[in-house]
């Protein structure tokens, strides 16, 4: 297998794993602001801070 | 939802009927409009690239290069999907761009989309003639020659755009349904025919040979495959159309856009492998093969696959293709020219909906003949080329409104998706986008010739037309009243007045900036009329009594003194309205007040956040400042990049005679004190001030914001250089001079100097 083969499928997956992860990453993003309900930017970004962070339960 | 806004009542006789509105119906499902983007996308153009792509990039670069394409189509889609789930309306990338960049651009925007999908329309109906035609010769039906066999050719393709013209006339639940029974076709026979040649390959592995040279011709000739085959992806587009007749258009829309990508990318990766590897035994190499053939190589290699009904299957499979494509474009470019027609920029006609039908059918009519005439009378070829320059051209503008929308208007959109690793997507995008264009030039250099001659055509309509008759929108800021200064002088100073109280103590303070400043300086007093949301946005007059108040009182204090001048807009959001006018008016210098509380989720205020974060000029925040006179002031110096500004400040505001600005560093146990000697040895000179006027201080504290607090109760006046940390960072990790701001009981001024390169970028995003 020449240099040329494998470098072309290695960009080829890649680039269609960037595909459909970007593609993932976007639906779940879509999803988890239906979850609540759209809204403007700041209050999705608070969102997503606080599910990474949160708040430690009484 | 949408109704047809009725802007110039003067310009229609009133009647005492009221008038029954009518609006779009919501019939498109998830599935329709995913199934308008893949028919879009997919089209006829796939047929005749993966030929030519193979010729010039060979067996392995085809499927790089739709991979690639796929990523820069994916990152645009995202563009297009966050302003959709936020603008979800007809007219896509024409409404982006009003919100973005106001009416030119968006006139602009709309006229590009509606002559670029109507002359792709026409493309699509010219290959659907030929290819039917073609097959009906094969079958012995007809025998035709020379001119007879062109006529008849054209007259196809007219006789299939009136048959799609009848059926979006019908109503978008049949257009989808259409869409998306002709789409399921081509995407399962192309799927089909990409099994076949997996299963070829797993049973025969010596035909994965065929890609060998991978890349015969070297890397560099990827980007002109990309360059001619992007056009392939440009479906994201009519999805965007869809807005006023999706179900659940703020989920559905972005969904669909991604989803057609995916669908497509692995479409065209799979078909272009069973090109490739369907060759056998031909003598030469196989992409050699199948290059030679050029626009019919992919069909001669799917003959060759499946020999027994692989040419039968390839044209049922253009056909399909091209007339999901062309139904998906005329709806396309008639939602265009429906949305021009709805804002007045077209006559209104293009936006009467038929009362039963529901459907625009007059842009649909106009579109219709557009289509109609390229596909009869043009070489549609070339006119394609600028069709898809100028989708390039919109692409470009949409990733730069997506970047400019989410500056200036961050709190006031209801957004439904939002795309990740932002801004990088755009960015790349536009960067890539620019590439392809230029490449696009050594393709078809009339493309170069025809798209600008069209948008030039579109300047002199907006010019000569849409300018006076374009009706504002729900998001526009709109000039009530208006005296300006004719030209601008050395030094233009914004002031902005919010009521008759402020307005006094204001100009008292703009008075010392503009003596410091010297004759040449100028004033301009601006009051932003907050409109409420649920007010309409033509009752806003009701709202402008305290502003012409305000703007009277300032005028009384500065008018004689210096070069005056007056405006007064109404606007949503009074921050996004100010930081307009600061740009607009190229202002050097932005002077405003501040009440001292921000509401709940913002640093220092709704309004006070983004003007500090995106003015284009020097920013001066006055809080309580109403003395007459300031003895001693306060400059606490921490490095920031703003201090600079805040020391010129306090030096123009302090009494030259016996006045003093006192330096204060306060720094933590055991860590190093700023060189305040330095600061000053290196600034006094630059802002000209007389080094007797400075004082330093120094403290050594563990509570820096409490210290602060404390040495600022014995002065008249605190100067204080804002942060340049992003609102984001500030909202959730605090700044120092934001919180001392907020906490203080001095009447405190918060500076907040341009960067120069910064103020540029800032002033086209």
């Amino acid at each position: 297998m020449t240099f040329d083969i494998m470098l072309g499928i290695v960009l080829t997956i890649l680039a269609l794993g960037a595909v459909v992860i970007l593609t993932l990453w976007s639906r779940r993003i879509i999803e988890r602001i239906h979850a609540h309900r759209p809204s403007s930017l700041r209050h999705i970004q608070k969102e997503i801070l606080n599910e990474q962070n949160p708040r430690p339960q009484p | 939802m949408n109704k047809t806004p009725d802007p110039n009542p003067e310009d229609e006789p009133s009647t005492e009927q009221p008038q029954i509105a009518t609006e779009f119906s919501r019939n498109l499902n998830l599935l329709h409009i995913t199934m308008m983007g893949v028919g879009m996308m997919i089209g006829a153009g796939v047929f005749l690239g993966v030929g030519n792509a193979i010729k010039i990039a060979g067996p392995g670069g085809v499927i790089l290069t739709f991979s690639f394409n796929a990523l820069i189509a994916l990152f645009t889609a995202m563009s297009y999907a966050e302003l959709s789930s936020a603008v979800p309306r007809a007219g896509g990338a024409y409404n982006f761009a009003r919100i973005a960049f106001g009416r030119g651009p968006s006139f602009l925007a709309g006229w590009m989309e509606w002559f670029a999908s109507s002359v792709a329309g026409s493309l699509y109906a010219v290959t659907f003639a030929l290819y039917t035609v073609h097959y009906l010769t094969q079958m012995g039906l007809i025998n035709l020659e020379g001119n007879e066999l062109f006529l008849l050719e054209k007259g196809v393709a007219v006789l299939v755009v009136c048959l799609f013209i009848y059926i979006n006339y019908r109503g978008s639940s049949e257009t989808g349904t259409m869409g998306a029974f002709f789409t399921l076709g081509q995407t399962v026979t192309l799927l089909f025919i990409a099994v076949v040649g997996i299963v070829v390959a797993i049973s025969d592995p010596s035909r994965l040979s065929n890609f060998k040279p991978f890349i015969p011709n070297g890397w560099d000739k990827l980007l002109i495959t990309m360059g001619f085959t992007y056009v392939a992806f440009e479906g994201f587009e009519v999805i965007a159309q869809a807005g006023d007749e999706a179900i659940n258009p703020r989920r559905n829309l972005p969904k669909a856009m991604i989803y057609s990508i995916v669908i497509v990318v692995f479409t065209y990766v799979g078909v272009a492998f069973a090109a490739v590897v369907g060759v056998k035994d031909v003598g030469e190499p196989a992409w050699i093969w199948i290059g030679n053939y050029g626009s019919k190589g992919f069909g001669e290699a799917v003959r060759m696959l499946i020999p027994s009904y692989g040419g039968i299957l390839v044209t049922i499979t253009v056909i399909f293709a091209s007339t999901s494509a062309l139904n998906a474009t005329i709806y396309s470019a008639t939602r265009a020219s429906y949305a021009l027609g709805r804002d007045r920029m077209l006559p209104p006609a293009f936006s009467r909906l038929h009362p039963e039908r529901r459907t625009p059918f007059i842009a649909l009519l106009f579109t219709g003949g557009l289509v109609i005439l390229v596909a009869a009378f043009l070489p549609t070829i070339d006119v394609a080329s600028s069709a898809s320059m100028m989708f390039l051209f919109l692409f470009f503008l949409v990733n730069l409104c997506v970047i400019r929308i989410r500056r200036h208007m961050v709190d006031e959109m209801t957004y439904g998706f939002v795309m990740p690793l932002f801004p990088l997507p755009p960015v790349v995008a536009i960067l890539c986008q620019a590439v392809l264009a230029v490449w696009l030039f050594h393709m078809s250099p009339i493309a170069w010739i025809v798209g600008p001659a069209w948008v030039l055509s579109g300047i002199i309509i907006y010019r000569c037309y849409s300018k006076k008759r374009a009706i504002p929108t729900e998001d526009e800021i709109v000039v009530l009243q208006e005296e300006p200064i004719a030209k601008k002088g050395a030094f233009r100073i914004l002031l902005s007045v919010a009521n008759p109280a402020n307005a006094i103590p204001l100009a008292q303070n703009c008075y010392r900036f503009c003596q410091a400043k010297g004759s040449g300086t100028e004033v301009e007093v601006i009051h932003m009329v907050p409109v409420p949301s649920q007010v309409p946005l033509s009752e806003a007059s009701k709202y402008a009594e305290p502003g012409e108040e305000a703007i009277t009182e300032a005028s009384l204090y500065l008018a004689p003194r210096f070069s005056f001048g007056s405006t007064m807009r109404y606007c949503r959001n009074v921050g996004r309205g100010i930081i307009s006018a600061a740009s607009e008016r190229k202002a050097d210098l932005l002077i405003m007040g501040w009440h001292g509380t921000g509401k709940k989720g913002f640093t220092m205020g709704s309004t006070v956040d983004p003007i500090l974060e995106q003015a284009t000029c020097d920013v001066l925040m006055f809080k309580d400042c109403t003395h007459q006179k300031y003895r001693r002031i306060l400059v606490p110096y921490a490095g920031g990049p703003n201090s600079a500004f805040a020391l010129e400040t306090a030096s123009t505001m302090v009494e030259q005679e016996g006045g003093k600005v006192v330096v204060f560093n306060v720094a933590q146990p055991g860590k190093p004190t700023q060189d305040v000697e330095l600061f000053l040895a290196e600034t006094v000179p630059r802002i000209k001030a007389p080094v007797t006027l400075f004082e330093i201080k120094y403290a050594v504290s563990r509570e820096i914001l409490g210290t602060l607090l404390e040495e600022a109760q014995d002065y008249d006046l605190v100067v204080i250089g804002a942060t340049d940390d992003p609102l984001f960072r500030q909202r959730f990790r605090g700044s120092l001079p934001e919180e001392f701001a907020g906490q203080c009981q001095t009447p405190l001024v918060m500076a907040k100097a341009k960067h120069p390169l910064k103020s540029f970028i800032k002033r086209w995003i």
